[in-house]
């Protein structure tokens, strides 16, 4: 059977990213992760983080749900996807090098791996 | 298996689970107590939780919608001993391969949360113990889960009360929510009828207990819910934890000059929610 390692190490695969792992978007427990990825902090942060932001969100009126959260430094790029599911959505977070990637290519292409990282 | 003879004796499960790792052990862990439960280990490694007191993978799994009844019974009239039902609801395209990682993974963890809210009355291990019915995934390291246990475990105190008393506690929703809500918290308010306690709410949305203890404790700071926590005056407790904390020393004795009668565990099931 496929495993969650494998299904991060095929994101790590991609141009410039360099580390991936999963979170549970209500608990925080980090499911699985590969390469370097602490950057954007535990996997408790990360879901303390994009919780608030939603919440925010729907608090200001926002009727649709959050759908990434990106954040960006000097030599990294961090992106969040939720990945929606039956259940507790999960977090699907991304480290990127700033130097080898194009931002908005890079969110299309993990949007479309995070609707296959749980297959 | 690496060893044949008896594991030392340890302070507690968690310990015992470590040395259990240090050998690759392959069985089972049985503790007893209110709730109690089972804990599955390969290689040392945690792959399932038996316990009354958190829904199993089969009711996140079912309760959630993801898959249906008819389906999982169909999986589990083929799965045998070679082809467990996990391996069968992934290849008949129920449930992905990773998704079922990942809920067996968070099932594990609220299982142990859930043991973790009361002092065990005993545990033993059992070499040769009936295997669970879904596991997948290599399974989670013990030193991570009783660390992962512990934050759970003081993080609630610090945002809301003791767990102990709150997955016991029935939950009411004072007020119809007039403003857009998540529609998690939606699911949760169209369960909520005054008289499920927390625990009962995570049976029934298949759910787990922790993460629903969260929603709430965040739906209260909106002014959503409340809960009524058990107390003497609501002798109808869920029935599954003694009535004492954990941890603490035992409340003085009242000046009745004898004993009032103890609650024993067992004998009780929580209400799952028809």
């Amino acid at each position: 059977m496929r495993t969650l390692d494998t299904s991060l190490s095929e994101i790590l695969s991609l141009p410039g990213v360099l580390g991936a792992a999963l979170v549970d978007a209500v608990t925080g427990l980090t499911y699985g992760a590969v390469g370097e990825w602490e950057g954007t902090g535990g996997g408790i942060e990360l879901s303390d983080l994009t919780g608030l932001l939603a919440e925010r969100l729907n608090q200001a009126g926002a009727t649709g749900e959050l759908e990434s959260v990106i954040i960006t430094s000097r030599r990294r790029h961090h992106v969040t996807q939720v990945v929606e599911r039956r259940g507790d959505a999960v977090l699907l977070t991304t480290v990127l090098d700033r130097e080898r990637t194009n931002l908005a290519l890079a969110m299309r292409q993990i949007a479309e791996r995070a609707g296959e990282v749980l297959a | 298996m690496t060893d044949a003879g008896p594991p030392p004796p340890s302070r507690n499960v968690s310990g015992l689970l470590r040395r259990l790792r240090d050998r690759e052990f392959t069985g089972a862990v049985v503790v007893s107590g209110a709730p109690g439960g089972t804990i599955h280990l390969r290689a040392g490694r945690v792959t399932a939780i038996d316990t009354p007191g958190s829904p199993p993978v089969e009711s996140l799994l079912l309760k959630s919608g993801r898959i249906d009844e008819e389906a999982w019974s169909a999986a589990r009239a083929t799965a045998g001993p070679s082809d467990p039902v996990g391996v069968t609801l992934v290849e008949h395209g129920l449930v992905g391969a990773v998704e079922l990682e990942v809920v067996c993974a968070a099932a594990v963890h609220d299982a142990a949360f859930a043991l973790a809210l009361t002092a065990p009355g005993g545990w033993d291990v059992a070499e040769s113990a009936l295997p669970p019915q879904v596991t997948a995934g290599p399974g989670v390291e013990p030193q991570a889960l009783s660390q992962e246990t512990g934050r759970r475990l003081t993080l609630l105190p610090r945002l809301w009360g003791s767990a102990t008393e709150l997955v016991r506690g029935r939950v009411h929703a004072p007020a119809l929510a007039s403003d857009p809500l998540p529609p998690r918290y939606r699911e949760i308010l169209r369960f909520v009828n005054g008289r499920r306690t927390v625990r009962d709410l995570a049976f029934a949305l298949g759910r787990g207990v922790f993460p629903v203890l969260l929603d709430l404790s965040r739906m209260r700071a909106r002014h959503l819910v409340t809960v009524e926590l058990p107390t003497s005056t609501s002798p109808l407790g869920d029935g599954l934890g003694p009535r004492t904390d954990v941890g603490g020393a035992p409340p003085p004795p009242l000046p009745l000059g004898f004993p009032l009668p103890r609650r024993t565990p067992g004998g009780h099931l929580p209400d799952r929610g028809r």
